[in-house]
């Protein structure tokens, strides 16, 4: 059954208007800006945004609809993210970054149980998920999908595990990649890379919130638009 | 809304999902076997000691209890009325709620606090599904096992009991008239007020521990509140189904 606030993705036209995957209205930190930020994410496109790690945390925040930035709207296809995607689930699908805390990943289940989780529990096979799974993984440059828990697996590799179980549901139309490069392996990255080149081309927008050292990356992954809103705050020794 | 009308909405959704088997994943599945052996086969070594212990008890009680009355035809129906309808249920559910009901409440209240509820949600699970359910209808299934062999034991055990009182009748005699004196509605009772005493400690215990903020100093004070809430629910429920059980 559809869900009531989910039918309209479902119904909608091509060449009808239809609200954006991602809309963002005065995003201000306080302070630190002088300017807010407002984003249109159309479908197909691609666009980053460059935070340090405090102000990365409360965008995080924000885009799993806490009211931690009071006067910012977060909207995706028109629809508020009210405590996770619930009515969204599919259609938008996100990474977590590691400053979330260790919430990233459920910690009675190995890692590769919490990649075949959301698929089993839509009712997919467990070895028609787990041969998908293994499929992405190894585009993305693991060998195989751990079965050790996440405090027992390397970051690189649960950097890439995100990935895996972000790039799982072939409904997504939206991707947050919220601080998604951290310690994942360069090789990894063009991996990445020809992925979501791949998604995009089929309609999926993606929206990177990043930190500042991450900027070198924007150029492998295509990304069309770099803000960065608070370039001044960059930690010394950048560039 | 108040924590009981959440215990009750989760009762309700509970018996949804059972009654909608399509909706039990793989996972679900897994998640109620997890529990059925964590809240059951782990308890039996002290099911069996407080099943030998109340067996014991009885027997000495019916020693009594025939000294006073000389009624040797109804002791059995006694004994079989009062260890397995009342007692073995209810020390079930009492123990089911000491040694599993705190560890659920804080395990949920962690993972409020670590944002797993959160991440689940992202992904488009509903939580009461994966978390709630499982852990309710393992609960219910763990109670009535526990019941089972409690009463089991206590039976056994009060039989070698009076055995050993009269001296002159075979223990395992005993026992088979303790079993032929066994109505089936007793059975039927002590089931139903086992599993709907493990029901209401698992939608107490996720309910309240789901309800938790965000810091972990709520864990310890969730854990506090599931323990009052639940033995609150445990205590009416009982009234209710022991007053039932006497009416039909």
């Amino acid at each position: 059954m559809v869900h009531p606030d989910r039918r309209e993705l479902y119904d909608m036209k091509p060449g009808a208007s239809q609200p954006l995957p991602l809309t963002l209205r005065g995003l201000t930190f306080q302070a630190l800006a002088p300017a807010p930020v407002n984003l249109d994410l159309g479908v197909g496109q691609s666009t980053a945004l460059l935070l340090p790690d405090e102000q990365l945390r409360l965008l995080e925040a924000l885009l799993l609809g806490s009211a931690v930035e009071a006067g910012c709207e977060v909207r995706f296809w028109g629809v508020e993210p009210a405590g996770g995607e619930g009515p969204l689930a599919g259609q938008v699908a996100r990474t977590f970054s590691p400053l979330f805390g260790g919430g990233c990943w459920l910690e009675n289940l190995d890692v590769d149980e919490n990649i075949l989780l959301a698929p089993l529990m839509r009712g997919e096979r467990t070895g028609v998920a787990r041969e998908r799974a293994l499929e992405l993984a190894r585009r993305l440059g693991l060998e195989d999908l751990p079965d050790t828990r996440r405090a027992q697996t390397a970051p690189g590799t649960l950097t890439v595990c995100q990935w895996v179980r972000a790039f799982m549901d072939e409904r997504t139309r939206l991707f947050l990649m919220i601080d998604s490069l951290r310690k994942a392996p360069v090789a990894a990255i063009q991996s990445l890379a020809s992925e979501c080149r791949a998604r995009r081309q089929q309609g999926a927008a993606f929206f990177w919130v990043l930190p500042l050292e991450a900027a070198g990356h924007a150029e492998v992954l295509e990304i069309d638009t770099v803000l960065e809103p608070l370039q001044h705050l960059k930690p010394a020794g950048t560039t | 809304m108040s924590t009981h009308l959440y215990i009750l909405q989760a009762l309700a959704a509970f018996f949804g999902h059972l009654a909608a088997p399509s909706s039990w994943r793989g996972p679900v599945i897994e998640r109620v076997a997890r529990q059925v052996v964590f809240a059951g086969v782990d308890l039996v070594p002290l099911l069996v000691l407080i099943g030998a212990g109340l067996g014991a008890l009885a027997a000495v009680q019916g020693e009594f209890w025939l000294d006073h009355t000389k009624r040797a035809d109804m002791l059995y129906a006694v004994l079989d009325t009062g260890l397995v309808r009342e007692v073995a249920a209810l020390l079930s559910v009492l123990l089911t709620l000491a040694a599993n009901g705190a560890p659920m409440c804080a395990e949920m209240a962690m993972m409020r606090v670590n944002r797993e509820v959160v991440v689940l949600r992202c992904q488009g699970i509903d939580e009461f599904a994966y978390l709630v359910f499982p852990r309710m209808l393992g609960l219910a299934l763990a109670c009535c096992c526990g019941a089972v062999v409690l009463a089991a034991t206590a039976l056994l055990c009060c039989s070698a009991g009076l055995t050993q009182a009269h001296g002159d009748v075979d223990t395992f005699e005993v026992l088979r008239r303790l079993v032929l004196e066994l109505e089936w509605n007793n059975v039927a009772w002590m089931l139903l007020k086992s599993a709907a005493g493990g029901l209401l400690v698992a939608a107490v215990a996720c309910t309240v521990g789901l309800s938790a903020g965000e810091a972990r100093t709520e864990v310890p004070r969730m854990v506090s509140r599931a323990m009052r809430v639940a033995l609150t629910w445990v205590t009416f429920a009982w009234f209710i189904l022991t007053a039932a059980s006497y009416m039909i």
